[in-house]
């Protein structure tokens, strides 16, 4: 998995692009990094450029929002598709996540 | 390209093989198989008496590919060869190392397996590669890439986590102990008995059918403890959605050999 950062005036951005998966886990912390010493009030996960997310990969989205929430900043994860859409739907994600198409 | 001798991956008596840099073409002698170990490898695979036959096929029929470490560019690449299996043989580049406990293919043209180092699989993303190489042989079943993927994926995480790096549990903590757990990852496959260990993955296919089994040579672990339903699942979990996964998206699935061999299989859409 790749990804990039964008910053705006109230939300940060992680576009994540490739396969998330059970070998990423030392990627996250360079993800969660992007919430140290910022005052926003969003933090927005795009994953429309996913091709595939495993099980390990959904447990560091829940990661991202629990980092999230901590900092009182509201987590949106956006874009998902194809196969990505259906696992994020089949472990219910979107109820512990706000996720929008 | 040189004529050297060299043991057969099944512990036998030495066989010969052309021996090429990158790619050598071995073909395994079914007769040294002793009975016992044969009904082993039946039985952890879950193949039963119809794979008998098959043995003898194999060397007739295609070629077992011995592979020195690879990119994975290149594993895709000779995954493509229509070869019966893909066996790295590790990094020290000997035969030897291919080590004791290994599978054929059932059938030669409708089977496959590849055998890579724990070190190779985690860096190579091999589900992806083996879904391409099973489209490449007619193998893929209409509608099913994406739940055959997924469940492949699932497996080969828990055999090289679970199993031959013998991680017990994704922390469900705080991202602290997450990065606790990304160090231990990193630190056992830094271990040369761990990086060593085999990852073996075996498919085989008919016109109504996939079936796929995930070896590993860990320590195994007790099926009846892992959650069967994504219900049973706590949504807040971190980890723990694997298995249920598996049994939502395959048509069936098995554990056999003490938690070491997970077995999938999927059915063509009516």
């Amino acid at each position: 998995m790749e990804f990039e950062s964008l910053k705006t005036a109230d939300t940060i951005e992680a576009r994540l692009r490739g396969r998330l998966e059970f070998t990423d886990h030392d990627r996250l912390r360079e993800i969660v990094a992007l919430l140290d010493n910022v005052k926003v009030r969003r933090f927005v996960v795009d994953i429309s450029g996913l091709e595939f997310i495993d099980s390990a990969g959904l447990g560091m989205i829940l990661i991202l929002q629990e980092e999230a929430e901590q900092k009182s900043i509201q987590m949106i994860v956006r874009g998902p598709r194809d196969s990505v859409r259906r696992s994020i739907d089949l472990a219910k994600i979107g109820e512990i996540v706000t996720v929008e198409d | 390209m040189t004529l050297a001798c060299c043991r057969s991956p099944f512990a036998g008596p030495w066989v010969t093989a052309w021996l090429m840099t990158e790619t050598r073409a071995f073909h395994p002698l079914c007769s040294v198989l002793s009975t016992a170990e044969r009904d082993r490898i039946l039985h952890r695979f879950g193949l039963g008496s119809r794979a008998e036959a098959a043995f003898k096929v194999l060397e007739q029929r295609r070629p077992v590919l011995l592979i020195a470490a690879t990119e994975r560019r290149s594993l895709g690449d000779i995954l493509g060869e229509p070869c019966a299996a893909v066996v790295e043989v590790g990094h020290d580049g000997l035969v030897e190392s291919v080590g004791g406990d290994w599978v054929v293919a059932p059938d030669a043209d409708c089977g496959l397996v590849l055998s890579l180092t724990t070190a190779s699989a985690y860096r190579l993303s091999c589900a992806p590669l083996l879904c391409e190489a099973l489209e490449r042989r007619g193998a893929m079943l209409s509608g099913r890439r994406a739940a055959i993927e997924a469940c492949l994926q699932e497996a080969i995480a828990n055999a090289l986590m679970h199993g031959n790096l013998g991680i017990a549990k994704v922390p469900d903590g705080s991202i602290g102990s997450y990065q606790a757990f990304s160090r231990l990852v990193l630190e056992r496959l830094q271990e040369q008995r761990r990086r060593m260990r085999r990852l073996e993955i075996l498919a085989h296919w008919d016109d109504s059918r996939l079936e796929i089994a995930i070896a590993d040579e860990g320590d195994g672990f007790d099926a009846a403890r892992v959650r069967r339903s994504l219900d049973e699942v706590d949504p807040h979990s971190h980890s723990g959605r694997g298995f249920p996964m598996m049994r939502t998206l395959a048509d069936a699935l098995d554990v056999r050999d003490g938690g070491r061999c997970t077995l999938l299989r999927f059915l063509a859409c009516p």
